[in-house]
């Protein structure tokens, strides 16, 4: 019987006695940062010349439109995204420059920020192509968040008087994305 | 030959087990041996678990080489540095698993003749938890990078694909010594569903592909599932009649738990066979049943498509009030919503149990001599001190069962006490040694059994910890 209790105790003493912990400290996942990074298509849109035209001549003019993008404002994009960028790609071949204007505006369109992208002219044989990356970060960002309005102002600016005739098949590509920056801290 | 060996081991490996009582399994001087073998060679005139106290067993484990230690480690390198490393260890097929049983009551006694070819029935209640859940690789993967370095890369919505059960059962079993060389027994199961909740069939993708008309092109189809039961009245928005709260939680729980929630039934059967008195081979499955969720359920569905690829601008012209502005956003949210709308389904489900599987080849040898009167006509077994065996478990899991194979050594020290150690492998661990003793004190049998015993050296650093433990007062059969 004694010899049996001795057992018991060896086994039990092995097993609880070597059972242990080296340290480890649950508290560092407060350290936890995440980052991930988001990107989605933004809009697009082409232009014919002949939506510039008066009959023959390309005046300088400008069409505007006008996006809302809530999502910006919301709290979890204030407080958890800690740099954007807008890319655009624009591919012209029309034989006149154009002025991209992007204006950011409150609801109240109170302008927020505002930026250009000057597009030279191109032709069908050699497009002019542009890629712009505009990058908000620290108070940048602080003002793209605060804004709900993007107004977009596409110019052609014909300075050269080019005669366009009704059949031409030039036009002018943009193409755009905006990435997010995360950064999670638990 | 070296191939299918090879073959073996490497499957052997790859996949693992949790439930896996491969200590108790055959320990049959401790009655909850019954309870993974229903066929077991038992010997009790009959036995009684002290309530609450007779059956605890935890098992928890993750696969993939991932421990606490690995991540929390107080080593002074960055925590984002070890978290990172961690998970790039795991993949889709990587899994936590946590199983918690108490027993609430378990007894069982023999009816008939003297000897050994009696009925023995035995019955009880006891309570589970068990979670299941695999590494939900993509999910992880777009939190943790996004889908900006990973364009043209579809992210599998399959990989959600996780269960957890608390539970009650009330079993009734029968073991029957058919002849010398046979045992076999049942067990019928009532299951008592407390909380339920499982998410295993899921579908779908998503992928941000490079597109013509737009720098991307997004695209989603999903058809996911939810299904839950006995949560929603626990919500505090819940618009159950009266709602539970606080307080009435308890009750609420003691009444499922008691046949008051979603039932179900199953089975459980094993048997002994006796080549010799020295050979023998023995097998059971557990928990072939299903639970019919039907009360207190609330399902979420997601299924359908949704592509977009920017939006195209339309040039109206220049807004004077807020109004004009064209909320494209709010077009493209809409849209979204609508081809994948989240609808909440009240629908009765049913759910399979994990069916489990062991089978141990088992050899025992060296007479022993005991204490019991001399038994001329031989009708008692012979009582060998040593048995040695293979074992192998299995457990039926949402993508594939799960496995294990195990070595051991049984030795009956002393009338008092006998011994089990195993070494497993199963994909938790190559090096999974564990031990398990029963002391019996005249009728006081006392058990304790620990898996991964390596693994205590350094508890954070253990892939699986598994300790079941119990007191039952035994009569047994030749002790009249």
């Amino acid at each position: 019987m004694k010899n049996v209790k001795l057992l018991c105790y060896l086994i039990l003493g092995v097993l609880f006695y070597t059972s242990c912990t080296e340290q480890v400290d649950f508290e560092q996942a407060k350290d936890l940062s995440i980052q991930p990074v988001l990107t989605a298509s933004l809009v697009t849109f082409s232009a014919s010349p002949l939506q510039y035209a008066q009959p023959g001549v390309i005046q300088n003019a400008s069409v505007i439109d006008t996006v809302r993008l809530d999502v910006i404002g919301e709290d979890f994009y204030k407080d958890n995204v800690i740099r954007t960028e807008l890319t655009f790609n624009i591919v012209n071949n029309i034989e006149a420059d154009f002025n991209l204007n992007f204006r950011f505006t409150d609801d109240e369109f109170a302008d927020q920020y505002e930026f250009d992208i000057p597009i030279p002219e191109g032709s069908l044989a050699n497009p002019a192509i542009v890629d712009y990356t505009e990058v908000f970060e620290g108070a940048d960002l602080d003002r793209f968040t605060s804004s709900k309005i993007i107004i977009l102002t596409a110019t052609i600016i014909n300075s050269s008087g080019t005669q366009f005739d009704a059949t031409t098949t030039s036009e002018f590509n943009l193409k755009s994305k905006a990435t997010a920056f995360f950064d999670f801290d638990l | 030959m070296r191939k299918i060996l090879v073959a073996i081991f490497l499957l052997t490996f790859s996949i693992a087990s949790a439930q896996n009582k491969n200590l108790l399994f055959g320990f049959k001087e401790i009655p909850q041996s019954l309870m993974v073998n229903p066929g077991e060679e038992v010997d009790y005139k009959w036995y009684t678990g002290i309530p609450l106290v007779s059956g605890v067993s935890v098992e928890a484990g993750i696969t993939g080489g991932v421990s606490a230690f690995d991540v929390f480690a107080v080593d002074g390198v960055d925590f984002n540095v070890k978290f990172r490393n961690a998970i790039a260890r795991l993949d889709r097929n990587d899994f936590t698993s946590i199983n918690q049983q108490l027993e609430i009551f378990n007894v069982g006694f023999k009816v008939g003749g003297k000897y050994y070819d009696d009925i023995r029935y035995s019955f009880g209640m006891y309570q589970e938890f068990d979670f299941f859940g695999y590494w939900p690789n993509d999910y992880a993967k777009l939190a943790l990078e996004g889908n900006e370095p990973n364009i043209n890369e579809a992210f599998s919505l399959s990989d959600l694909n996780l269960k957890a059960d608390l539970l009650t059962v009330f079993h009734f079993g029968i073991n029957k010594r058919v002849n010398d060389k046979l045992t076999v027994g049942g067990r019928a199961k009532i299951y008592s569903s407390i909380v339920s909740a499982s998410s295993t069939n899921n579908e779908g993708t998503f992928v941000t592909r490079e597109s013509d008309t737009n720098f991307f092109e997004h695209s989603i189809n999903a058809d996911l599932l939810i299904q839950t039961s006995g949560i929603a009245s626990l919500r505090s928005d819940s618009d159950a009649n009266p709602p539970v709260e606080g307080a009435d939680i308890a009750p609420t729980f003691r009444k499922r738990a008691l046949l008051g929630g979603n039932l179900g039934l199953g089975v459980d059967a094993g048997f002994t066979y006796r080549f010799d008195k020295q050979l023998s081979f023995a097998a059971s499955i557990q928990d072939i049943g299903f639970i019919r969720h039907s009360k207190d359920v609330e399902s979420y569905q997601l299924k359908g498509n949704f592509t977009y690829d920017g939006f195209e601008l339309l040039f109206p012209g220049a807004p004077t009030t807020n109004n004009q502005s064209t909320d494209y956003y709010r077009e493209v949210a809409d849209a979204l919503k609508e081809a994948l709308p989240v609808d909440t389904i009240t629908k009765a489900y049913t759910r399979w149990r994990a069916p489990k599987f062991n089978a141990a080849l088992r050899y025992e040898w060296g007479i022993a001599r005991t204490d019991d009167d001399c038994d001329c006509r031989q009708v008692a077994k012979t009582t060998y001190l040593n048995q040695i065996g293979a074992q192998t478990f299995m457990i039926g899991r949402s993508r594939s069962p799960k496995m294990a194979a195990s070595l051991f050594y049984y030795r009956r020290l002393f009338n008092g006490l006998r011994v089990k150690v195993a070494y497993t492998v199963d994909s938790f661990s190559l090096t999974n040694l564990g031990a398990g003793m029963s002391m019996h004190l005249g009728p006081v049998n006392a058990y304790l059994m620990a898996d991964n015993l390596l693994g205590y050296t350094n508890l954070a650093d253990a892939q699986k910890v598994s300790v079941q433990f119990g007191l039952n007062i035994v009569v047994p059969t030749n002790k009249n």
